[in-house]
């Protein structure tokens, strides 16, 4: 049975994967450049559930993270014309040892205090972007020039400046990382988080150095959104302070929210869901927000384990 | 001539904690040999839960010595103490209620497959983690709800699950608090069959106000009233020690 469940599992997420690829036959233009994008936040999400959603730890800051790779990729790009892969690895490495600095300190608090904490630290990123301006761009940002446009990979000319060539660029990643974090969630590793977030006093008293297992989930879930803001920065071309706000941070976890903590497809669809839901509502009135809020509330007050969540609970038992 | 010793699997040497102003444990000697089940029994607020828990690593001590299986374990946090084989079950039953029994004890045996993957023994001899979980669902009764989520058992079977979470650790000594409280007759009863089982290649610590189920289980008792040690005897000389009658069985 269990080995079943494994299988259906595996099968749904690879399915959701392959829709994805085989949207943009579908839609028209205007979704291509939308869904590129909401797959690249969705693996910003996808890394805030690592901590929030399987470890329980609530950050109020992933747009540090965020911000984070959008930097480390896109200012040696501006600045000293590296190529776009290197800049990319450079954003993921840059990403993993800002979360260790960062998790090193943030995870000697817990609860609320780790909230403000996180929130203090993704607030001194935010004001250091634009005090930085010089080399930042501050809040107007940088455009990044036309070299970081295109690039040669294997032999293969990858052009950037095409919607085709991003979009499967975003679902690469997305599906990578997807796939990386199903792995993950069902192994060893994903049993310690779930066991610190069920009861961590427990998980200490059984022999796991629980601090360890924080700090290893933390530096997973900054590199994963790291490494989707400097896609994000590269695929678009575009650098900012606005990637840095406290608005990301809230995004990252709305998004997990909404679409299920603690499942692997949930941020993804939450994702999808916000993005369409204010899409839909600012094409019909100015106070977008505001129906965009009702929305939500409906969506807590009758699943409030997020969409995939509720459907776990209530009928799908086997979803990761 | 060299003097046989016997073995002593876990010794504290002049053991103190306060909390504020009231000395919750002071000056604690003992002493405990391995393969025994000690009793330890004493008034509310004798300081036996504290008293655990400084072995357990839950509260640091403030002075003294703690030496497990030759090791001196007074600074290490209870993790460590618990992958040098420690394990302690709570007063209040402290399980995972919103994972399957599975899973529940699953999380204890990853630890082992840990410690053991680190030893040299060849892989075919070690359990692998279904094994394991399976072994001590039927051992403590619970193979019949491995699906089922924790918070869903009734009271007992919750307190049996986090003796089979312990038990899949192997632990080499096994501290249980309270374990009885709230069971019932027939519940005590069958648990007692279990720790009789269980017993064979393991040490235990028995807190429990249930006199008759320590009396019965253990080899010594050591009674503790006001954070110290009153009086360790069997559980005969215990009955018959006029100091604990006293201080505890009533005047």
């Amino acid at each position: 049975m269990m080995e079943n469940s494994g299988k259906r599992s595996l099968a749904l997420h690879i399915g959701v994967l392959a829709l994805l690829s085989l949207l943009p036959f579908i839609l028209p233009d205007y979704h291509h450049l939308t869904i590129t994008r909401i797959m690249i936040l969705a693996m910003f999400a996808l890394g805030y559930n690592v901590l929030f959603g399987y470890v329980g730890l609530l950050s109020l800051g992933h747009a540090m993270f965020f911000a984070c790779g959008l930097y480390a990729a896109g200012l040696p790009v501006y600045h000293l014309g590296w190529e776009v892969p290197l800049a990319f690895l450079f954003a993921v490495v840059i990403s993993a040892l800002a979360a260790a600095l960062i998790g090193a300190i943030a995870l000697r608090t817990q609860g609320v205090a780790f909230m403000i904490v996180t929130l203090m630290f993704s607030q001194v990123a935010y004001l250091a972007t634009l005090y930085f301006s010089n080399v930042t761009g501050g809040d107007e940002g940088l455009v990044l020039p036309e070299h970081a446009r295109r690039f040669e990979i294997l032999g293969m000319l990858v052009d950037l400046t095409s919607p085709q060539v991003r979009y499967y660029t975003a679902l690469g990643l997305l599906s990578a990382s997807a796939l990386i974090v199903y792995r993950w969630v069902n192994s060893g590793l994903g049993r310690e988080w779930v066991a610190v977030r069920e009861n961590e006093s427990r998980t200490g008293m059984l022999g796991y150095n629980t601090f360890l297992i924080k700090l290893k989930a933390m530096v997973i879930s900054g590199t994963l959104s790291g490494s989707a803001g400097a896609a994000y920065g590269l695929l678009f071309a575009y650098i900012g302070s606005t990637f840095a706000s406290i608005q990301y941070s809230i995004d990252a976890l709305l998004f997990t929210l909404l679409g299920g903590a603690g499942t692997v497809l949930g941020p993804i669809l939450g994702s999808f869901i916000m993005f369409y839901l204010i899409d839909f509502f600012s094409g019909h009135t100015t106070a977008y927000l505001l129906a965009t809020g009702v929305v939500l509330i409906l969506l807590i007050m009758y699943f409030p384990l997020g969409v995939l969540g509720t459907l776990r609970k209530r009928w799908l038992h086997w979803l990761p | 001539m060299v003097a046989l010793v016997a073995v002593s699997l876990l010794s504290t040497r002049k053991l103190n904690r306060r909390f504020g102003g009231i000395v919750a444990v002071k000056d604690v000697d003992f002493s405990l040999e391995q393969g025994e089940i000690r009793g330890i029994i004493g008034p509310n607020g004798a300081g036996k839960t504290t008293f655990v828990n400084l072995l357990s690593g839950c509260f640091a001590s403030d002075s003294g010595q703690i030496v497990f299986q030759g090791v001196d374990i007074t600074g290490q946090p209870a993790w460590k103490r618990a992958r040098l084989g420690i394990a302690y079950t709570f007063q209040i039953t402290s399980i995972y209620p919103g994972l399957t029994v599975f899973e529940n004890v699953a999380i204890g045996a990853q630890v082992r497959i840990r410690q053991s993957s680190k030893s040299k023994a060849s892989p075919d001899e070690k359990p692998g983690l279904e094994e394991i979980v399976d072994n001590c669902l039927r051992l403590t009764g619970l193979d019949r709800s491995r699906t089922r989520l924790a918070a869903e058992l009734a009271y007992g079977h919750q307190r049996l699950l986090e003796i089979a979470v312990n038990l899949a650790v192997d632990p080499v000594l096994l501290i249980l608090d309270e374990p009885t409280q709230g069971l019932s007759v027939d519940e005590i009863e069958e648990f007692t069959g279990l720790l009789k089982c269980i017993r064979s290649n393991r040490t235990l610590i028995l807190i429990d106000h249930n006199l008759p189920f320590v009396m019965n289980l253990a080899d010594r008792v050591t009674v503790m009233d006001q954070g110290g040690i009153l009086a360790e005897n069997d559980p005969k000389g215990i009955q018959r020690d006029v100091r604990v009658k006293t201080a505890y069985l009533g005047e």
